[in-house]
């Protein structure tokens, strides 16, 4: 439940009222870096629609998250749905609104695999300034993240 | 401003399997290309080529998606790809430790 509540207070949290961007001369806590990370993360798959709202990030070492948020057309009610990625030996547990769980495997997995490379590259050089093959500081800062 | 929801739904439900990347992320993705050997930019190139501005949309659709999956046809297994995941999430975990640490940056 630990996990959970974490990836909850991390999406529902009042993510843009305190952006780490506009202070940045304090230090940044792990939710700042994963604010920060997912912001890469969200822009992986293209102009997020008007009136939705999109992240996508590293948890932890075993999760990855992905959150949609929009509003019902016919309601007017606010709509989510989350998904949970784990990564465990044996596979890829997706889980969506904690009761909907099974591996993923195929053109998915696939597609997974390269939405972490993307974001693990980019992550990588645009927030640490990291080389993402050799661990080592970057020289030179990249245009765009 | 209000979106469909069915539509929503409909793309949000399966995941990653209704959210393919985009063509133009993964063209210009070094990492993908140098994985590649430098090979699938020059497929991508030739995709590219014939993709002419006055086809139909339907051809286009379909050449794009012929270029997307050379470009993630690396046909690696899912016990590679699982292994590549599980590495780079903790390279990301263990390096976003050190800068809360403050020994990175």
């Amino acid at each position: 439940m630990a996990l959970l509540q974490k990836a909850l207070q991390l999406i529902t949290g009042d993510l843009k009222k305190q952006s780490p961007v506009s202070r940045p001369f304090r230090k940044l806590t792990e939710r700042d870096l994963i604010e920060l990370e997912s912001e890469v993360g969200s822009q992986l798959f293209g102009p997020i629609p008007a009136g939705h709202r999109r992240e996508f990030f590293c948890l932890d070492k075993h999760t990855w998250i992905w959150y949609e948020e929009w509003t019902d057309i016919e309601t007017g009610k606010q709509k989510s749905l989350t998904t949970r990625y784990e990564v465990q030996s044996n596979g890829i547990l997706k889980v969506q609104d904690g009761s909907n769980y099974r591996y993923i495997e195929g053109d998915e997995l696939k597609h997974l695999g390269v939405a972490i490379r993307l974001y693990y590259e980019r992550v990588m050089r645009g927030i640490y300034k990291t080389d993402p093959y050799t661990g080592q500081p970057l020289t030179e800062v990249p245009d765009t993240i | 401003m209000q979106v469909n929801t069915a539509a929503l739904e409909r793309a949000t439900g399966p995941g990653f399997e209704a959210f393919p990347l985009n063509d133009e992320t993964i063209y210009n993705n070094e990492a993908l290309l140098q994985e590649a050997g430098g090979e699938t930019k020059l497929w991508l190139d030739e995709a590219y080529k014939d993709i002419d501005p006055a086809a139909d949309d339907h051809e286009k659709l379909r050449l794009r998606t012929e270029a997307e999956d050379l470009a993630t046809s690396t046909e690696k297994s899912p016990e590679v790809m699982l292994r590549e995941i599980a590495g780079m999430t903790e390279v990301l975990v263990a390096t976003r430790t050190r800068v809360t640490a403050g020994s990175l940056n």
